[in-house]
């Protein structure tokens, strides 16, 4: 008797063997220990959502490298009383809602100006055809200036669903309101940004 | 997929797939290279492998010097004596003893030659201390002679001696009695009690005290009260404790009594069974007499180790030449304690 899938047949291609990956979780158990490799494994997992949320809420880059910054140290920071009561994106982003708010607190105003620097960073699908590109282009375009005019609650829940995969219920519990509260938000935001792309 | 794809209908399902891939194609920001390196360095340096190492090490460390300071401690803890009968007549209780408990002859059972009689400071009948007090003055002038014999007696007696100062002795050195006056019943049972208690708290006493009861007879309280020639006596017993028995000489400086090869004032006065020595003798004579020789023997016996150096009446010297029989109930002495 043979174990399934210890012989493959001629020809098939057998995926290299992929060892599973540490959960959030783990890896931050195990910063939490003294291991500075899983908090490099954590940020190169989060650095990129991190900022783009931070980014997109905040709408000028130095702004937003400067909250990107102190989310981390903050997460650092906290580490020895970290406890894995919830995902670890919740936790994360739960900083970084708590960081851009103080943010707005102190700008009084909380003017979402979108840098037109970040929408000329929009990156089209590279080796596409001309047409396809500019049209691609255009969309992104569009589509980011309506998140921009989104209200923040919206633009926000939108941002933790697009960069996250979060559910309602981490959504609502990062940033702080009832799951129908996030729900309502997600909804209305999505509304918005279908309208902003059909209409071109 | 997400909770909230549940919620919508199939048309705002594609209108946000399409969202989706719009935004992911055209977010793409990242932060700044030097941001990334900063951040991993502070993250790193709070994980510096010295500091955690420290921190690990920080409980072993501890534990490790509890436990070496319980270890110290109990180390010059000395180790807790047996329970004992009273040996000290201030912390016996006085109620709890009756003359009739206290074992009639515990000398002649076990004698105890270490440990002498600790003298009493006052004495009950002050005719008797100026009548030991005379004696004191004819044994000064037979001491030579004393010493003669108690050369030729010592190779007689030796292995009974040897043998009984190894043995649990319950006939043991009282404190002072600093009271004037009456004989308790704590005070013979003190007087019976074992002596290797006493000769324990001699061991643990420490040198200097030691040292300062010895090299001052007036001190001691001892010599200075009871033996009107003191400073004679005292000097006298120091050169022969040191040349006698320099193993025992703590013990006869803490416990007040004497080597047993020197009889002196101290001992006469403290008189351990039978008050007197003259009482002692007549009671082995009133043994010898009923014809309970052993037993008389044996009385004579714990006699002579209270009082080594006494000269006994010629009637009762015949009794010192050893037999072989009374030798073979002798047990054979432990090993010397260095």
């Amino acid at each position: 008797m043979t174990e399934a899938g210890a012989i493959a047949p001629q020809g098939a291609v057998v995926p290299a063997f992929r060892p599973p990956q540490p959960s959030d979780e783990a890896l931050m158990a195990r910063y939490r220990d003294g291991d500075a490799g899983a908090f490099d494994a954590l940020y190169g997992r989060h650095r990129g959502g991190v900022f783009r949320y931070v980014l997109r809420l905040c709408g000028a880059r130095a702004v937003a490298e400067e909250l990107f910054q102190d989310i981390w140290l903050q997460l650092v920071r906290a580490r020895e009383s970290y406890v894995a009561r919830a995902r670890f994106t919740t936790y994360l982003y739960r900083i970084a809602h708590n960081r851009v708010i103080d943010h707005f607190r102190a700008t009084r105003g909380a003017h979402f100006d979108y840098d037109e620097n970040v929408a000329a960073d929009m990156l089209a699908p590279r080796g596409a055809d001309p047409a396809v590109a500019a049209e691609s282009r255009e969309a992104a375009h569009r589509l980011l200036q309506a998140i921009e005019a989104l209200p923040p609650a919206q633009r926000e829940a939108f941002l933790l669903q697009q960069e996250t995969d979060m559910t309602l219920e981490e959504i609502a519990e990062a940033t702080g309101v009832s799951r129908e509260t996030a729900k309502s938000r997600l909804r209305y935001a999505l509304g918005r940004l279908k309208t902003a792309v059909e209409a071109a | 997929m997400n909770s909230h794809n549940d919620d919508m209908n199939a048309e705002d399902r594609d209108a946000f797939h399409k969202i989706s891939d719009i935004y992911r194609m055209a977010a793409q920001e990242e932060p700044a290279p030097g941001l990334d390196a900063q951040l991993r360095a502070a993250a790193a340096r709070t994980t510096r492998p010295t500091r955690g190492s420290l921190r690990s090490w920080r409980p072993a460390l501890a534990t490790a010097a509890v436990m070496l300071l319980i270890a110290g401690m109990l180390h010059e803890t000395p180790p807790a004596s047996p329970p004992q009968p009273a040996a000290r007549t201030d912390q016996a209780p006085r109620a709890l003893v009756s003359p009739a408990v206290v074992a009639p002859f515990p000398v002649a059972q076990a004698p105890s030659p270490a440990v002498g009689p600790r003298p009493r400071i006052f004495s009950q009948d002050r005719g008797q201390q100026e009548s030991e007090a005379d004696r004191i003055t004819q044994r000064m002038e037979e001491a030579p002679m004393r010493q003669k014999r108690a050369l030729e007696v010592v190779p007689a007696e030796a292995p009974a001696a040897a043998s009984a100062s190894q043995a649990p002795a319950p006939a043991a050195a009282p404190p002072p009695l600093l009271v004037e006056g009456q004989q308790t019943p704590a005070r013979d049972q003190a007087e019976s009690a074992p002596a290797p208690m006493l000769k324990d708290q001699a061991q643990r006493m420490d040198r200097p005290q030691a040292e300062a009861l010895d090299k001052n007879p007036a001190a001691d309280g001892v010599s200075a009260v009871a033996s009107p020639a003191g400073t004679v006596q005292g000097a006298l017993r120091q050169e022969k404790m040191e040349k006698a028995m320099p193993d025992q000489r703590g013990l006869a400086r803490v416990s007040g009594g004497l080597p047993q090869d020197n009889y002196d004032i101290s001992n006469k006065v403290s008189q351990p069974e039978y008050g007197t020595t003259e009482k002692w003798l007549d009671h082995i004579r009133e043994l010898r007499r009923q014809g309970r020789e052993a037993e008389a023997r044996k009385s004579l016996a714990g006699f002579r180790k209270h009082y080594p150096g006494y000269v006994l009446p010629a009637a009762l010297q015949d009794m010192e030449r050893p037999l072989p029989s009374a030798l073979q109930n002798v047990p054979a002495p432990p090993p010397a304690v260095p």
